[in-house]
């Protein structure tokens, strides 16, 4: 047979393999001819290997037959290419730095352990450095809904690729809000798990006290499963694993970020956000408006501790390789290079009482809601975007509702919420540290009462 | 479709691979005075600008109560 991958997700591709209808090297070789048609259109994979990709199938065929294999079996990820996979080139986007890794990063690792299928490796900004999934190296990652758009970034290959079929699932990392801002202009599940859940060993740094790694996905469950073999042991036996979850919210606390909203965002993400709220209310959660303390510093904190981080992390190569880098990458790093030590620390030291004053706001919510993005996919050469009738720059219009909850080092699902003209838009959903499964499970629970795209 | 990069020896693993084609240093346009290729010269109008940005930011967290507020480094439990 040949799968239909378009309308494949994790979990029903690993029933059709455990049942044997379908094999894991045909899976694998539909998912290869979907990268040979649509890649050079969409631009998703820096690299694909398709002989490595194909070994890995016929091995987890095997493990299939004789039960042995681990919970991915067969299925076909890209991995964003700041993360190491050992014997494919990690060039982090960008165009003269370059490692041949000889081992997996650990995420990586633990998905191959799971019988993952590694098909490439997935286009990124620059050193991740970005948010809008343009590449002047490798060119530009095209969003599959509309490829004349940004698809998001910086996890824009893994994004892509899962959405168009040319993987079921990716493995990104976000610092700032580059699995939510792809997952929410391409319409994907993705997750930010809590800081440090998922170790970033093998992943090429951007800025080490936000950075985390994530997957993307097609579906709240497909997404579970992926964290679960990413996290290991760490993610806690407890709690929603997939599967069905629970429609019944009652008791639960559920927070409104209206700031958000109320600072600019296009008015159908904001009503499809409140419509999301009185879903969630119909299952019997209660909703409650809720405010960030200080959002007006936010931009600074991160700003400060994201450019003086990565500043460090690029201080051993950027004096041989400065022609090579993207300008606007280039002034970021030396913006980061000027600043003092101690202009450094008063960040910390905002963004720590940020995390004190939030931790106080929001005691008592089980969950926090808000738009992933304010806008729908920009054009590709777009430099501004009209929000809520203000002009403003790309970077910031997307980064704007994903900055404050990652100085927080807490856990983000964001799940597709709606679309407009066929461009998808998202809804984060967040809470305390460690509150992964319950968050998936909300998330799960919207997603199955809306009637849209669970199980 | 096979890889766009040149790939050098498996098994080396922080050599660094010569830059694919597209890569800025094959386009035969050495940037380098524009870059402010030397690291040490002075500091470009729009890394200044970031710069002086950036400083005003840090003004305004001056004026925050950090009185008693250590730096957010490390693990620290949820309050």
């Amino acid at each position: 047979m040949s799968p239909d991958l378009a309308g494949f997700t994790i979990a029903t591709a690993t029933k059709e393999l455990a049942a044997r209808r379908l094999w894991a090297v045909e899976l694998v070789e539909e998912t290869l001819a979907t990268v040979d048609r649509d890649n050079e259109r969409l631009n998703a994979y820096l690299h694909v290997d398709r002989e490595g990709a194909l070994a890995a199938a016929r091995r987890a065929d095997a493990a299939l037959d004789d039960g042995s294999a681990g919970p991915l079996a067969g299925i076909p990820i890209c991995v964003k290419d700041v993360i190491h996979v050992a014997g494919m080139p990690t060039t982090a986007g960008s165009s003269g730095w370059s490692r041949l890794p000889t081992a997996d990063a650990v995420a990586v690792a633990r998905l191959r352990e799971a019988g993952a299928v590694i098909i490439g490796k997935g286009n990124t900004n620059e050193f991740a450095f970005g948010i809008d999934g343009r590449n002047p190296h490798w060119g530009d990652c095209r969003n599959p809904c509309d490829p004349t758009r940004i698809s998001g970034g910086s996890s824009a290959g893994p994004a892509c690729a899962t959405r168009a079929g040319l993987a079921l699932g990716g493995l990104g990392t976000d610092t700032s809000g580059s699995l939510r801002v792809p997952a929410s202009l391409c319409g994907l599940v993705a997750v930010r798990p809590t800081h440090g859940l998922v170790p970033t060993a093998g992943v090429v740094p951007l800025a080490w006290s936000y950075d985390t790694v994530g997957p993307l996905a097609r579906t709240v469950a497909d997404a579970a499963l992926l964290l679960e073999v990413i996290a290991g042991p760490a993610l806690g036996p407890a709690g929603y694993a997939g599967g069905d979850p629970a429609l019944d919210l009652r008791g639960r606390i559920v927070g409104l970020l209206t700031q958000f909203i109320e600072a600019g965002c296009d008015p159908e993400i904001a009503a499809s956000t409140h419509a999301a709220a009185a879903l969630l209310e119909s299952l019997g959660a209660k909703v409650r408006p809720v405010e960030l303390p200080r959002l007006e510093h936010i931009d600074t904190i991160h700003t400060l501790i994201q450019f003086a981080e990565a500043a460090a992390v690029h201080r051993r190569w950027i004096d041989d390789q400065r022609p090579r880098y993207e300008p606007a990458v280039l002034d970021r790093l030396e913006a980061g290079a000027a600043l003092s030590a101690t202009d450094y620390l008063e960040a910390q030291r905002a963004r720590e009482l940020f995390r004190v004053e939030t931790a106080r706001a929001i005691d008592g919510v089980d969950a926090l809601i808000a738009p992933a993005t304010p806008i729908v996919a920009p054009p590709l050469d777009a430099d501004t975007v009209d929000v809520d009738g203000r002009q403003v720059l790309v970077r910031t219009a997307l980064l704007s509702f994903t900055l404050a909850l990652s100085q927080l080092g807490i856990p983000v699902v964001a799940i597709p919420l709606g679309e407009t003209a066929g461009l998808p838009f998202g809804l984060q959903i967040t809470g305390r540290p460690g509150t992964e499964r319950s968050l998936l499970a909300l998330a799960a629970a919207y997603r199955r009462a809306a009637g849209v795209g669970e199980p | 479709m096979g890889s766009r990069h040149t790939i050098a020896r498996m098994g080396d693993a922080d050599r660094v691979v010569e830059p694919g084609p597209g890569s800025l240093s094959d386009s035969g346009d050495d940037d380098r005075d524009e870059h402010n290729g030397d690291g040490a010269g002075a500091r470009r109008p729009e890394v200044s600008a970031l710069v002086a940005k950036l400083q005003d930011g840090v003004d305004g967290l001056r004026a925050l109560p950090l009185e008693g507020v250590p730096p957010a480094l490390g693990d620290r439990p949820w309050p």
